[in-house]
């Protein structure tokens, strides 16, 4: 049997909660809303166990020893919804709203309380928000309704309006890394630069192969000219061009408050930075922000039906046009 | 755990309970049923987490214990092997081993902990009721109930207990159905459950036409029968049934007597031509005739005469009709009681002389 915990970054957070559960005055709607990372999932878990345990009314934790606590370990409590897109861009519909709506109508199973959980909470389409609307405003008593997003301002006004939000920050550097590296192997400043301060995703990101992706990507760009440009837009959309235009965006971004400053502690891209601090002296300023503006465009348009080749390309030739003229 | 039993002591169960597994499920375990061994015999229990068939069964028990087995593969395993197949059952390392003769399977298992039942410690109070007149209880009422309606308590049957009498109300704010039966019931107030629609429609499957008792228990979460081998369990909805009595007419005067099946087989003629949509049927009675009149929007008519008893003022009122032969023909006595006020009110729908069930249709404007 376990305890799911929150993580040492949120015991502020968690007070918070608790307190207000021991007492009984819980707000029925939660919008938890946080960057990427830090860890707004795994604490509505927690959350949820306490909730749904049966003796967590004494002690404001989970027991880790009921019924209650078994099913959830398992990851099979009854009382328990999860709700999140099927995919990370795909929206939320209506009939998995519907899903909860009925799943709320309905007495619990086990515990006193229904818990329901909807991640990514700011992919929910406009009629899947709408119909969530009314289960929001007036639950049944003992539910609980959490949502999770990172991009609190993409939620309807009329959803945020209705919870009670919890923010979660960027998670202090010193905490984030010491608890960071207990967890990986590696340069866990940069892991935690590369991830914005969330410890998850950094966490994440050394699970996977995406500091070597970054590498070879990296020395792609450098390396880019109008004779390789078509099989390195090949190569990028195979990698998921979106991940690369996150890289791509780190660096000019880098580049531009570099070029501003004049400071070398404000790269993010730590390794990288003596070749980032080489480029830059031949760049203009104008014309990288006119760059980056272009990169935020090509990235809203990846998830879109557009050829994912041209979008590379159109962005190789502009980097090229940006280093040319300088 | 281990036993042995012929094939048919483990199929008739499985069969039971697999009625309300789902196939696709959220939660992996749902497609298993918990097999649970002990002096008592087999308890086979499969769930969809909004209701819980339980099934008991005479099994040779050589080893107590309890897992949970994919149901599909366990009851088509039982369902291939001959008639009169004596089956070993056993558990070697976290793997069930069905033997029987030459042949053997090797199935998957659960562990039972993570298996999701309904906690029954919360009951209210239980109570006997022959079976038929539960069943009766659900046949007379269950076609009113709301289809996915927005109010949520609507999609289902308010089940009502006071001293000595059960009822059933259900309704989806066009008509309402409403049901009394009499049961063993000693309570210092009314208890009020509403029952969901898919539990309802599940129970009203094992409820057979016999009058052996069987026991209903009403928790706090959900509504429990206990028949002689098999326990059926649904969760409720939680909410608040609309005070139905306020719908039912009062001190309606027009009393109109008539054959049950005559009229039924005159609206469902005439409902040929009404709007598909509407369904709009219009009842013009006097004198002891009674005509219905139908039209559609490509100007088709249908109009159909039948004699009933009336002797009041003339009346001219539109149904639809649909809901008034649903009404008509749950009422079992050949001959149909029918009172309206005036055209602009409900018609209360009941029997001939019996006041045990009754049925509220709301007109339309002609």
């Amino acid at each position: 049997m376990s305890v799911v915990n929150s993580f040492p970054w949120q015991q502020a957070q968690w007070n918070q909660l608790s307190t207000a559960y021991s007492q009984e005055c819980l707000p029925h709607g939660l919008l938890f809303c946080g960057s990427r990372g830090v860890g707004k999932k795994g604490f509505a878990f927690a959350l949820a166990q306490m909730v749904l345990c049966e003796h967590s009314m004494e002690s404001s934790q989970a027991c880790g020893q009921c019924k209650s606590c078994q099913l959830f370990t398992a990851h099979n409590h009854p009382d328990l919804k999860l709700t999140e897109p099927d995919d990370e861009h795909k929206p939320i519909k209506v009939n998995q709203v519907r899903e909860i709506i009925d799943f709320m109508n309905l007495m619990p199973h086990t515990s006193s309380h229904r818990v329901v959980i909807i991640d990514q909470a700011q992919q929910l389409n406009h009629n899947a928000a709408n119909s969530l609307l009314k289960s929001l405003e007036e639950p049944p008593a003992n539910s609980l309704l959490i949502l999770i997003t990172h991009r609190p301002s993409a939620l309807l006004g009329t959803i945020r309006s209705r919870c009670r939000q919890v923010l979660f920050p960027a998670v202090e550097t010193a905490l984030a890394s010491s608890w960071l590296a207990d967890q990986v192997p590696g340069d866990v400043n940069l892991l935690l630069n590369l991830s914005h301060g969330g410890p998850l995703l950094a966490r994440e990101l050394a699970a996977s192969d995406y500091l070597q992706l970054r590498q070879q990507c990296f020395e792609d760009w450098l390396g880019l000219n109008s004779n390789n440009m078509l099989s390195i837009a090949n190569k990028w959309v195979k990698c998921g061009l979106e991940n690369v235009f996150v890289m791509l965006d780190s660096w000019i971004m880098d580049l531009i408050r570099f070029k501003a400053a004049n400071d070398d502690r404000l790269i993010r891209n730590q390794d990288l930075s003596s070749q980032l601090i080489n480029l830059v002296k031949h760049l203009d300023m104008s014309k990288l922000m006119r760059l980056q503006q272009q990169l935020l465009e090509r990235q809203s348009q990846v998830q879109q039906n557009i050829n994912a080749n041209l979008l590379a390309e159109d962005i190789m030739i502009r980097w090229l046009e940006c280093k040319q003229v300088a | 755990m281990k036993f042995s039993t012929p094939r048919d002591a483990i199929l008739r169960p499985l069969q039971l309970v697999s009625g309300v597994v789902e196939k696709r499920q959220t939660l992996p375990i749902l497609s298993n049923v918990l097999l649970e061994l002990n002096q008592d015999g087999l308890k086979v229990t499969a769930t969809d987490l909004e209701m819980e068939v339980i099934a008991r069964s005479e099994v040779d028990q050589s080893m107590p214990g309890k897992i949970t087995v994919p149901v599909r593969k366990l009851q088509d395993t039982c369902k291939t092997l001959p008639d009169d197949a004596i089956l070993n059952f056993e558990l070697k390392e976290n793997k069930a081993v069905i033997k029987s003769g030459k042949t053997r399977f090797t199935l998957t298992t659960m562990p039972a902990e993570e298996f999701p039942v309904i906690d029954t410690k919360k009951s209210v109070f239980e109570f006997q009721i022959q079976q038929n007149s539960l069943k009766r209880l659900i046949e007379k009422t269950q076609f009113a109930m709301a289809i996915q309606d927005v109010r949520y308590y609507l999609n289902g049957l308010l089940v009502e207990a006071e001293n000595n009498k059960l009822r059933a109300v259900a309704t989806d704010g066009h008509r309402l159905a409403l049901c009394d039966v009499s049961a063993d019931i000693q309570t210092s107030e009314k208890v009020q459950v509403i029952i969901p629609r898919k539990g309802i429609l599940e129970l009203s499957r094992l409820l057979e036409d016999n009058d052996e008792p069987v026991n209903v228990v009403i928790g706090e979460n959900y509504f429990r029968v206990v028949f002689k081998n098999v326990i059926f369990t649904t969760k409720l909805i939680d909410g608040k049934y609309p005070n139905y009595e306020g719908v039912i007419p009062t001190g309606g005067d027009k009393v109109m007597y008539a054959d049950r099946n005559i009229l039924r087989q005159c609206l469902i003629r005439t409902s040929i031509l009404s709007n598909e949509k509407y369904r709009g049927i219009r009842l013009d009675i006097s004198n002891n005739t009674l005509i219905a009149k139908a039209n559609n929007p490509e100007q088709e008519e249908a109009e159909d005469e039948v004699t009933v008893s009336y002797d009041n003022d003339a009346l001219a009122i539109g149904f639809n009709v649909n809901y008034l032969t649903d009404a008509i023909s749950a009422v079992d006595t050949e001959q149909v009681r029918v009172i309206f006020s005036d055209s602009n009110g409900s018609a209360l729908v009941k029997p001939f002389e019996d006041e045990d069930c009754l049925y509220v249709v709301m007109p339309m404007r002609l």
